[in-house]
């Protein structure tokens, strides 16, 4: 099993997050009072819900990079035999790069990365 | 022997986990946990390629699925007025049609698992490169090579691209930088000064 420690640092890393919440709760005083449940806002008194609506933009950002993200998937095996298939190889990968850099453009001269 | 042995062990310890979470998604009232436990699911679906010795598809499934979808998922969770979606109680008829669906998904699902060919107790796994193979078959130009669809693949991203583009854009005002929002108050005052404007991400550019 080439994967054991990473089997084994995931198993460490819940236990560690689990171990810390459970221990703080067995041995740390509960004496709650309202100004204690407010949720903390550098020192403010807190406005409002913690739920607010976010700015659109931030999902046509979380799109185009969910897109070149399966692009960059596709990378990985042409980079693990990048010696083996040569300039024909790069070609093909070229063109492949070459399509959703259109894409990139596009989206540029739309203006869908700049920031509103 | 002990091997095997052990990766029985596991499976089915990462299939009761991944049952138990995916519960934890469908039951959650709360959207945002709902992801995060959508997220665990899919990590654990990771570790299932793994135990099938798919270690490319198993790295695409954290580099895409963990690291992707479940991010648009949360932009989209945040970009809800979820205190709405929580109120949404559905009635009995309606949990009761999703239930049915469901389990005729899970019937129909676990029959044709059961016949096809994929059901072979003790198939024995390769021990290829599995990026490697699968990176020759997809650059290889020759009869048994999938270079064509390779290459189709950036066309049908260059069309996720632009559908995405086309679809969060409203048509915005002339002369006006592109603008994802305009049909919602508070959205409306684009037009006004950074300085004046409501700020759209809840903090006041004070």
């Amino acid at each position: 099993m080439d994967y054991f420690f990473v089997l084994l640092f995931s198993g460490l890393a819940v236990l560690f997050i689990l171990g810390g919440i459970i221990l703080s709760y067995l041995i740390a005083p509960h004496r709650p009072n309202r100004i204690k449940n407010t949720p903390y806002e550098c020192g403010e008194i807190p406005l409002g819900s913690a739920w607010i609506q976010f700015n659109v933009g931030y999902y046509l950002f979380a799109l185009l990079f969910l897109i070149f993200d399966v692009e960059a998937a596709f990378l990985y095996p042409w980079a693990v035999i990048l010696r083996v298939v040569g300039f024909p190889g790069l070609l093909e990968v070229g063109i492949f790069l070459l399509v959703l850099i259109l894409g990139l453009i596009y989206a540029r001269k739309k203006g869908a990365l700049e920031w509103v | 022997m002990i091997e095997r042995a052990m990766i029985t062990i596991l499976f089915y310890g990462f299939a009761a986990a991944a049952i138990l979470l995916a519960l934890a998604v469908t039951t959650s009232r709360n959207l945002l946990r709902a992801a995060v436990c959508l997220m665990g699911v899919l990590l654990i679906q990771a570790a299932f390629y793994l135990l099938l010795s798919a270690d490319f598809l198993a790295g695409v499934q954290v580099l895409v699925y963990v690291g992707g979808i479940v991010v648009v998922i949360a932009f989209v969770v945040t970009l809800t007025r979820s205190s709405q979606l929580l109120m949404d109680h559905p009635s009995p008829l309606r949990m009761s049609l999703a239930f049915a669906a469901s389990a005729g998904f899970a019937v129909v699902s676990i029959a044709s698992l059961w016949v096809s060919a994929l059901h072979q107790p003790g198939m024995s796994h390769s021990k290829v490169d599995s990026t490697k193979a699968i990176g020759m078959a997809l650059l290889d130009t020759g009869k048994t090579g999938y270079v064509l669809p390779f290459e189709v693949v950036s066309v049908l991203l260059l069309a996720a691209v632009i559908g995405g583009i086309v679809i969060a854009r409203k048509t915005p005002p002339p002369s006006q930088p592109f603008t994802t929002g305009g049909d919602k108050p508070g959205e409306a005052d684009v037009t006004l000064p950074k300085s004046q404007r409501i700020s759209k991400d809840g903090r006041d550019s004070r």
